[in-house]
């Protein structure tokens, strides 16, 4: 059975233009995500995943980050819409942002805002979006939180975030994400900030609420444990490129970029009392990039064509790619 | 490693923290941030702490090395075979106890002056105790940055110069200028990525046994504490519910709590089938811990003991180093990290 497409990403650039030089924070990033499934995004700080979550937001710090290539395509039933197209300002953008598409950011303390309730910042997303009025928008508010597992949402519903714990503000965000009802959910981090108690319950609210509601989940983190539990298929991203491209248990199983294996090799495991193995140096500035592969200077197994020329992703299994050179005889096949 | 020495001995450690309310500052209440933690470190080992965001974990580090003033207890430290309660000790003598007991900072960003060059950062231990001249000072500082693997090349850069992982290399290397034997290490790790976690982690590792440092590690991650520590030791509310090996805590947890959080640690293997069993409810505030068991609001064995009776840590049967706070801790069957029951 074919799955059926919401968002087809292909080569993707953004980039920032700072004083210093032009950062290529996205660097022809190409996935594509379909109904009702999660796709992982994982990779270390500045490997450009939270920038690529921001770009199909359209939320990139103005005049600084740019798409300046490459295409979002979103398929809104029949119709197919390029976000790179669109203005961030636009109405069409609007109409997309927060209604069919919205996101869950790392820090529950400062994507809330403090000076208003809770309930009226879940109201603000379907007043504009779904043209609700004021008494209805709140019973939505209301519902919503009952729905991510908030007791007393009738109280809660009118209290600011910092009179709510670090979870239960999580799960408000959570709720302000789904109360229109979107097709796709962008979170980015939505659990490092939290205790690992914390982080179990809301990544099960998210399973429950993805086999209720059907949405797909672009799920955006570092930690390859948590990859592991939610993922459908997993992209591995450094400095700014997809590295790895697969079904989760591929990723975990027959990982084939040494970037990834080195990334599973350095976690320590519970029960697995083995000295670990950590990917030796450090990511590159992104402002002086190696030439060739970008992991080369790092990588165990670099060769010379490594440091001189790029590598394609490379097709290494069925619907697995990899951006390696190691795996160049098994011909090229695209993302 | 059962024989060593114990080297640093903590009874009954309160750390009270007064709220203040109102135009005259009265004190309305206490939160307990820590309240009655006793346990001992071994010369050698690594001593795991974890828990919630809250429970009391940094409070305990920084008690040690008297960061903060302890309400009550007794942080005793083992000097030429004398347990000293340093608690008692006045500014000098302390300040040569401060010599044998290190910390190194959670956040790598606010831990280091961003006005001070990387060479003042590691010598000024050297400076503040006056050990050597300038010129060995300096000398100290190469040798040190080229043991956490940075090059003394770069002795004149600034912090902002580093990178996250490079910088915490920096905080462990000026713990260790002055030759300590205990290092507090308050969340060493957290805020670096997983490769360079792993680098700081086998690093610490190494200089454990070049050095024969003792650490007291404390985390929020249970699987690096794991990773690192011969004994854990899980804390719940200012309250200690767990001391066991770290071999026999995640296989036959003696604590609702730790079967918990063990529960609530993501696999990360597809394959493992395991299923997560998240904890329901809160950390109740701290201010006005619940009566009896500190765990039983959210404990799924309570009973009306546990509502009215606080449990003690005890040595659990059976084990010689296992010691739980619950009044059930032997008949309740709980789950190991894997999730199946212990074999009973």
């Amino acid at each position: 059975m074919k799955k059926e497409m919401l968002l087809e990403v292909s080569n993707l650039k953004t980039h920032f233009f700072t004083d210093d030089g032009v950062v290529k924070a996205v660097d022809g990033v190409s996935f594509e995500i379909h109904k009702g499934e999660t796709l992982g995004v994982v990779g270390e700080s500045g490997c450009g995943k939270s920038i690529t979550a921001q770009s199909v937001m359209q939320l990139l710090p103005y005049p600084k980050g740019r798409v300046v290539e490459g295409s979002i395509l979103y398929h809104q039933g029949e119709n197919v819409i390029d976000i790179a197209a669109l203005k961030p300002a636009s109405r069409g953008m609007r109409r997309l942002r927060g209604n069919e598409i919205s996101m869950v950011f790392q820090e529950p303390m400062t994507s809330l805002n403090p000076v208003h309730t809770i309930g009226r910042q879940i109201m603000e997303v379907v007043i504009e979006h779904q043209n609700l009025d004021k008494k209805r928008a709140k019973e939505r508010a209301v519902e919503m939180l009952s729905h991510v597992g908030i007791s007393a949402p009738a109280q809660r519903v009118d209290e600011y975030p910092h009179q709510l714990s670090g979870g239960m503000r999580q799960r408000a965000v959570i709720a302000m994400g789904l109360a229109c009802d979107p097709n796709l959910l962008i979170a980015d981090e939505p659990t490092t900030a939290l205790d690992v108690t914390v982080e179990a319950q809301i990544l099960e609210l998210m399973n429950k609420l993805q086999d209720d509601l059907g949405m797909a989940i672009m799920f955006i983190t570092h930690d390859l444990g948590v990859i592991g539990e939610m993922a459908d298929r997993v992209v591995v991203m450094y400095s700014g490129k997809v590295v790895e491209y697969a079904e989760t248990d591929k990723i975990f199983y027959e990982a084939h970029h040494p970037y990834t294996q080195g990334l599973l090799k350095s976690r320590p495991a519970i029960g697995r009392h083995q000295r670990l193995v950590p990917v030796t140096g450090t990511v590159p500035n992104p402002l002086y990039l190696p030439k060739g592969c970008y992991f080369a200077p790092r990588c165990p197994h670099a060769m010379d064509i490594c440091r001189e020329t790029e590598p394609a992703m490379f097709a290494v299994g069925e619907k697995h790619w990899a951006k390696c050179w190691l795996h160049a005889e098994k011909g090229e096949g695209t993302a | 490693m059962s024989q060593n020495n114990i080297l640093l001995q903590v009874e009954d450690l309160k750390v009270h923290f007064p709220i203040r309310k109102g135009f005259l500052r009265r004190t309305v209440g206490y939160v307990k941030a820590v309240d009655g933690v006793s346990f001992f470190i071994r010369e050698g080992e690594t001593l795991g702490l974890v828990g919630e965001s809250g429970c009391g974990k940094t409070t305990v580090g920084r008690s040690i090395v008297r960061l903060v003033d302890p309400t009550a207890g007794q942080v005793k430290y083992n000097r030429n075979e004398h347990m000293d309660n340093i608690l008692d000790y006045e500014r000098p003598a302390m300040k040569e106890v401060r010599k044998e007991i290190q910390i190194i900072f959670q956040d790598p960003y606010s831990s280091l002056d961003p006005r001070m060059p990387i060479r003042d950062i590691i010598t000024q231990p050297l400076d503040i105790h006056q050990v050597g001249t300038r010129k060995e000072r300096t000398q100290r500082a190469k040798e040190l940055m080229e043991r956490v693997g940075l090059s003394a090349y770069h002795m004149n850069r600034y912090p902002h110069q580093f990178s996250g992982g490079q910088r915490q290399r920096l905080g462990i290397a000026r713990a260790l200028t002055l030759n300590p034997k205990l290092i507090v290490c308050d969340e060493p790790v957290s805020a670096l990525d997983v490769s360079v976690q792993a680098q700081v982690l086998n690093m610490l590792e190494d200089l454990q046994d070049e050095f024969g440092l003792t650490y007291l590690f404390v985390a929020h991650d249970l699987s690096v504490v794991e990773h690192i520590s011969d004994r854990i030791m899980v804390m719940y509310l200012g309250k200690i519910v767990e001391i066991a090996p770290a071999a026999t805590i995640y296989l036959t947890p003696g604590h609702p709590y730790t079967e918990a959080l063990l529960g609530s640690i993501p696999s990360g293997d597809p394959r493992s089938g395991r299923k997560r069993r998240p904890l329901g409810g809160t950390v109740p505030d701290p201010s006005n811990p619940p009566v009896g068991c500190n765990f039983n609001t959210r404990c799924p064995y309570a009973t009306d003991l546990c509502r009215s009776e606080e449990p003690e840590l005890k040595l659990l049967p059976g084990s010689d180093e296992q010691y739980a706070a619950c009044h059930y801790a032997e008949n309740l069957n709980l789950r190991s990290f894997y999730g199946e029951p212990q074999s009973s």
